[in-house]
């Protein structure tokens, strides 16, 4: 029988650490993987997700359930990503994501595929991250929330304490943005119109259970 | 192309949506009807659909996380509980020692002229006597000084005076004795209780008299020092480890339990 996030709460809420630790093994991935795409790197990433999770954890009983769990980790854990990008950056860039190596890439998305492919998709990953980097804050932070973590506009709306009208507008123009940059960086238009969806979106909202 | 151009920007939550499939299955035969139709937005839905398809391309390193609450209650820890650690503790004793040690020691390390001087006591620099070539005349009126000032000045000035006073009233037989002898000099200035002069071995006789006093006072008091202090170290580790024995069963934390 599957537990909810909100029974899980309520019995963590109660002093219950082993419900607590399902919550994380639920959700420590998808945290990590929006601190990695919001800051670039990944001892930030996991000392950011560390940090969402011990401040989830001592505030269980101030939580309400206003809002779901997950909505309300992803809150902290972007409040934690932008005290750190103030913080590191002042203001400036982020860095583009550190990557990994081809034979990670493979892991990553186990798809059965040439090693040309292979490289085509990475080097296309490397483009994405880069000119990510480059986005403003606002733009990164609702593609990162829509494309890779599949909120809706109402939960990001929620999240980032705007209409849903600016979510859906913010990240229309983010994508525009983007998809200049990566035309204007050699990314043929052909590339980025004609490359293929992936369906195993693994690493979308859908956390582990 | 203009008009294009004015369509698409007045339909960018419509095509936002549709491309992400959220709405209503009305607000999607709606933009279904007018992509039909203009061929500009049809074309921004293409681009944004195969946006999509290169992000997908950004893909993160699997993460070996493994966070674990190990513990069911937290207790904030107050900064006086941090003072008392161990490391910060023996810090700040060591600190204190340092500059008791200091203060009490009145260290002077000075290198000139006259060479290395190591000096610990409570001697004034301004009054202190080092090397030989000093001249007899130099040290006297070095000396001066601090007898007008006697009263306010340390025991040992007290002491230094006494014994000054033994050495004139000695000195003052056996001038009487013996008549004029060489070597004996009118302190310049001199007057009063000071008719009797002194000369410059008698002088320095007595300063060193003196800082072999103190000396032996200092190593006498560091000693105690030593030992007291080492007591209440000892006491103090004790208790510490006491209390955060006791600490150890409340704290909570966060660790990464194992590496997956």
């Amino acid at each position: 029988m599957h537990v909810t996030d909100e029974e899980l709460v309520a019995e963590a809420a109660a002093g219950d650490a082993g419900a607590f630790n399902q919550l994380v093994s639920r959700w420590e991935r998808q945290i990590y993987f929006l601190a990695y795409r919001m800051l670039g790197r990944e001892e930030d990433a996991r000392d950011i997700t560390q940090e969402a999770f011990l401040r989830a954890f001592r505030g269980l009983k101030g939580f309400r359930g206003q809002s779901k769990f997950s909505s309300w980790l992803y809150r902290i854990a972007l409040n934690l990503c932008r005290d750190w990008l103030r913080r590191e950056l002042r203001g400036g860039a982020v860095q583009p994501s550190e990557g990994f190596e081809l034979n990670e890439q493979a892991i990553v998305d186990p798809i059965n595929e040439s090693v040309e492919d292979l490289i085509v998709r990475r080097d296309l990953g490397r483009a994405v991250s880069k000119e990510m980097a480059a986005l403003s804050q606002e733009q990164r932070t609702v593609i990162v929330l829509k494309e890779y973590h599949d909120l809706t506009f109402r939960e990001i709306a929620d999240l980032l304490g705007c209409p849903v009208s600016t979510a859906k507008t913010r990240l229309y123009q983010g994508l525009t943005v983007l998809r200049g940059r990566l035309e204007h960086s050699g990314v043929a238009a052909s590339a980025v119109r004609d490359r293929p969806t992936f369906s195993s979106s693994s690493q979308r909202l859908a956390p582990e259970r | 192309m203009e008009s294009s151009k004015r369509c698409t920007e007045q339909m960018p939550e419509a095509l936002i949506a549709y491309v992400y499939g959220e709405g209503d299955r009305d607000d999607r035969e709606r933009v279904e009807t007018h992509l039909a139709a203009c061929h500009a937005c049809s074309s921004e839905v293409e681009a944004l659909e195969g946006l999509r398809g290169t992000l997908q391309n950004w893909t993160v390193p699997d993460p070996v996380l493994g966070f674990r609450v190990v513990s069911d209650r937290y207790e904030a820890r107050p900064w006086w509980r941090m003072a008392l650690e161990p490391s910060w503790g023996l810090a700040a004793a060591a600190m204190l020692v340092l500059v008791v040690l200091a203060a009490v020691a009145s260290i002077e390390v000075r290198y000139d002229a006259r060479g290395f001087v190591f000096r610990m006591g409570w001697t004034n620099s301004d009054g202190a006597i080092e090397g030989s070539s000093e001249s007899a005349e130099q040290v006297e009126a070095t000396i001066a000084p601090s007898r007008q000032g006697v009263q306010e000045q340390a025991p040992w000035a007290i002491d230094l005076a006494r014994l000054e006073e033994e050495l004139r009233r000695e000195l003052a037989v056996q001038t009487a004795d013996s008549g004029s002898r060489e070597g004996l000099r009118s302190v310049p200035g001199g007057a009063g209780s000071r008719s009797v002069p002194l000369g410059r071995e008698q002088v320095e006789g007595l300063i060193t008299q003196s800082e072999q006093r103190q000396q032996e006072e200092l190593a006498l008091w560091l000693t105690q020092f030593a030992q007291e202090f080492d007591v209440q170290r000892r006491a103090d580790q004790q208790r510490m480890d006491q209390e955060l024995g006791a600490l150890e069963g409340y704290a909570d934390y966060l660790v990464r339990a194992s590496q997956r």
